[in-house]
């Protein structure tokens, strides 16, 4: 792209329409229909695709300049993975940690922002996402990974488990504790975190699939300047609140584009052979399911945008697509049929089917969404009460 | 298009509130005296969607909905036009020599409502909508004076069914299958929103009973099986919401769109119907509690102009026979 990036950044529609043919170019075939055998191999071929999209500038629309974007919003970058859906690609795998750990970034470490996302967009580098542990789960305040100050830099000693592409990326972005242990989440910070650091041990985790989507990450006393801490210190719960809006809502449309391409490619499977009982019902079901992920998640996306807070809302976005998601992959296994079990060609149906069970666990499981908006929302007495 | 603003629509909400709370319901009248067709006119979207809303949430019988496909079809109000209801009730084709669907009030039978007597049209006829090959003949019929079944499942409700002979050779005024279906997808958009309020006032309901029932030495709503359930159902109904929103504003086949808005709508009171009866204990399955009335109602609605089981098959085969993943819902500059 060698036009002006300006009237496509103050217009989405704009932006997608020019964005719509250009994705149809041969350019980009290689990644339509890719299978990767590894979660290592696709997110690697992955990044080369989001080298091309920066190369033709289409990924850097939503990005403030300061962060090595084009301008424009959170409706640039939802419209850009619905798009590459439309048009039989991926969206790049770094991406989804990107739409996480990219705009908590950008408001509270502006400066390590503008040095290393620029770099993410080019598909130079990607990063994981340090939260969970081994004793904190959907208990996210009770983490102990703890960071100690010492002059201008934190000393980190702890670990941190099932970190999403932990076993690949090359800086995570932990929440880790700087208060006492009863601090709970007021003693919590954020800290950048390079893996090449000294005393950084990563372990790949893999998925019942098979896959290393995750890892397990040891810090052994390792140093991170004091310029790494994203936001304040003891103020990391405030950051993570703020990211999950994010991880609640723009994964959310994420997903959703990326589940119309593959209903769509279920859909092919099934309308070619026999059809069990049932079927045509749970596919209109599951079609009715995505259209609600798509009109729920468009709308939270253009309320980031406007800069609403969306709150505890965000949770019925994240209740709608684990929905969305256990019915589409619970319809392949059922209606592939003995396909699903073992054909060669069903193999990526396999590894997503165990990847969609994290729906209703990651960012906060199932239960936790209900709680928020049994507190929050509804004003129910609180539990046990 | 413009659309109201946050302040006029609760100001909309309040009025049309207070309107279905009265005691006896003229809704023609009360809806003119509100300048009702100049908001539909500003924003068609909010106000028939306001409309329904509380028209469900207040339990009121009107032909309302008779009026939204009247409406779109450019008919007089007093037509009674003959609905689909669910199983391919109501699809009335050349060369039937009867047709049996669902229509509101009318009839000459007065009473059928709780919310008060429902006029039809003075002459006691029945418009049946008859596919032909171009298009949709509008006959008007003589109605039968007796209803098929008495009201069963949701006595309070205007929705009679009956079946009506045809005459032996149709005629009436022709309407585009286009224009039939865009007045079926707008009864359908109407029916999902008052879905939408039939569930909303079921879920303040149980919502308030958790909070008051104690059972353990604890309110039920401290326990987290029932709070999760209460989060279940205003998910559902925040789905059926949304869902409706995509419906009205899609760019793409609003027939198509009104049948997703509906299935959710449907499958939503089904849901939220479900939790509430069973965070009532036995006192949702007996009078003590009005939670049945709205139990009721909510599955009247759903089985007009197609149930959720029904249509989400209407998708699925249309889906295995070719039809594009439509998106319904895209990231637009405006919203």
């Amino acid at each position: 792209m060698t036009t002006d990036p300006g009237p496509l950044a103050a217009d989405v529609d704009a932006y997608s329409a020019a964005l719509r043919p250009a994705l149809r170019e041969s350019s980009y075939d290689r990644w339509r229909e890719s299978d990767h055998a590894t979660t290592e191999a696709r997110i690697a071929d992955h990044a080369e695709l989001l080298a091309l999209l920066h190369a033709d500038g289409w990924n850097r629309f939503g990005w403030p300049a300061e962060a090595g974007g084009h301008g424009g919003d959170e409706r640039h970058r939802a419209a850009l993975y619905d798009e590459l859906s439309a048009a039989g690609l991926p969206v790049p795998e770094p991406v989804l940690m990107l739409e996480t750990l990219g705009p908590p970034m950008i408001k509270f470490a502006p400066d390590l922002a503008a040095a290393h996302l620029p770099a993410y967009l080019r598909g130079e580098e990607w990063w994981g996402q340090g939260f969970s542990e081994p004793e904190a789960g959907s208990d996210l305040a009770s983490l102990r990974c703890r960071a100690r100050r010492d002059g201008d830099s934190f000393v980190v000693s702890g670990s941190k488990l099932w970190t999403s592409h932990g076993a690949t990326a090359t800086r995570l972005v932990c929440l880790v504790r700087t208060g006492t242990p009863e601090s709970r989440h007021r003693g919590l910070s954020m800290l950048m975190i390079d893996v090449a650091s000294p005393g950084v041990t990563v372990r790949p985790v893999a998925l019942a699939s098979g896959q290393n989507e995750l890892a397990e990450v040891f810090f052994d006393d390792v140093v991170v300047p004091a310029s790494h801490l994203v936001g304040e210190q003891d103020g990391g719960w405030g950051v993570a609140m703020y990211l999950l809006q994010f991880e609640r809502a723009m994964y959310a449309w994420m997903c959703a584009a990326v589940g119309t391409r593959r209903l769509g490619d279920l859909r092919d499977a099934l309308a070619a052979g026999p059809l069990q009982d049932g079927i045509r019902l749970r596919l209109g079901q599951c079609y009715t399911d995505l259209v609600n992920v798509r009109a729920r998640s468009s709308r939270t996306v253009a309320r980031l945008a406007a800069g609403e807070p969306v709150g505890p809302e965000a949770s019925v976005d994240k209740i709608l697509l684990a929905t969305f998601e256990t019915s589409l992959y619970d319809l392949a296994r059922d209606g592939l049929g003995s396909d699903f079990l073992s054909a060669p060609q069903a193999r990526a149906w396999r590894d997503e089917w165990w990847y969609s069970r994290s729906a209703t666990i990651l960012g906060g499981s199932s239960e936790v969404q209900r709680t928020i908006i049994a507190d929050h929302v509804l004003g129910l007495p609180k539990e046990g009460s | 298009m413009s659309s109201l603003d946050a302040e006029t629509t609760e100001a909309v909400r309040s009025s049309l509130r207070e309107m279905f709370a009265g005691d006896r319901l003229d809704l023609p009248a009360s809806l003119a005296a509100l300048g009702w067709d100049d908001v539909v006119a500003e924003d068609p979207a909010t106000a028939t969607t306001l409309l329904f809303v509380e028209h469900g949430r207040a339990l009121a019988t009107s032909r309302a909905l008779n009026s939204v496909i009247c409406s779109a079809l450019a008919l007089d109000d007093a037509h009674t036009i003959l609905l689909p209801g669910t199983d391919g009730l109501g699809s009335v084709a050349t060369g039937d020599t009867t047709a049996t669907g669902l229509v509101l009030g009318g009839l000459g039978v007065g009473g059928l409502g709780v919310g008060g007597l429902i006029d039809g049209d003075p002459a006691g006829r029945i418009t049946v909508p008859v596919g032909t090959g171009d298009g949709v003949v509008l006959v008007a019929v003589d109605a039968d004076p007796q209803p098929d079944a008495a009201p069963g499942f949701d006595p309070g409700s205007s929705v009679t069914r009956c079946t009506v002979a045809l005459p032996a050779s149709i005629s009436g005024p022709t309407v585009s299958t286009t224009a039939w279906a865009a007045s079926i997808a707008a009864a359908q958009r109407a029916t999902a929103a008052e879905i939408v309020g039939v569930c909303t006032s079921a879920l303040e309901l149980a919502v308030a009973h958790t909070r008051a029932r104690e059972q353990y030495g604890r309110p039920i709503g401290a326990f987290q099986a029932v709070r999760h359930r209460m989060s279940e159902c205003h998910a559902a109904i925040e789905s059926a919401k949304d869902t409706l929103r995509a419906a009205w504003v899609t760019t793409e086949d609003i027939g198509w769109a009104a049948t997703v808005a509906k299935a959710r709508a449907g499958r939503t009171q089904a849901e939220v119907m479900r939790h509430c009866i069973q965070v009532f204990g036995a006192m949702g399955l007996t009078e003590e509690s009005d939670l049945h009335r709205y139990v009721t109602r909510a599955a009247a609605l759903d089985g007009l102009l197609g149930g959720h089981l029904d249509l989400s098959v209407q998708l699925g085969d249309a889906l295995l026979a070719g039809e594009p993943v439509h998106p319904v819902a895209r990231i637009k500059e405006t919203t």
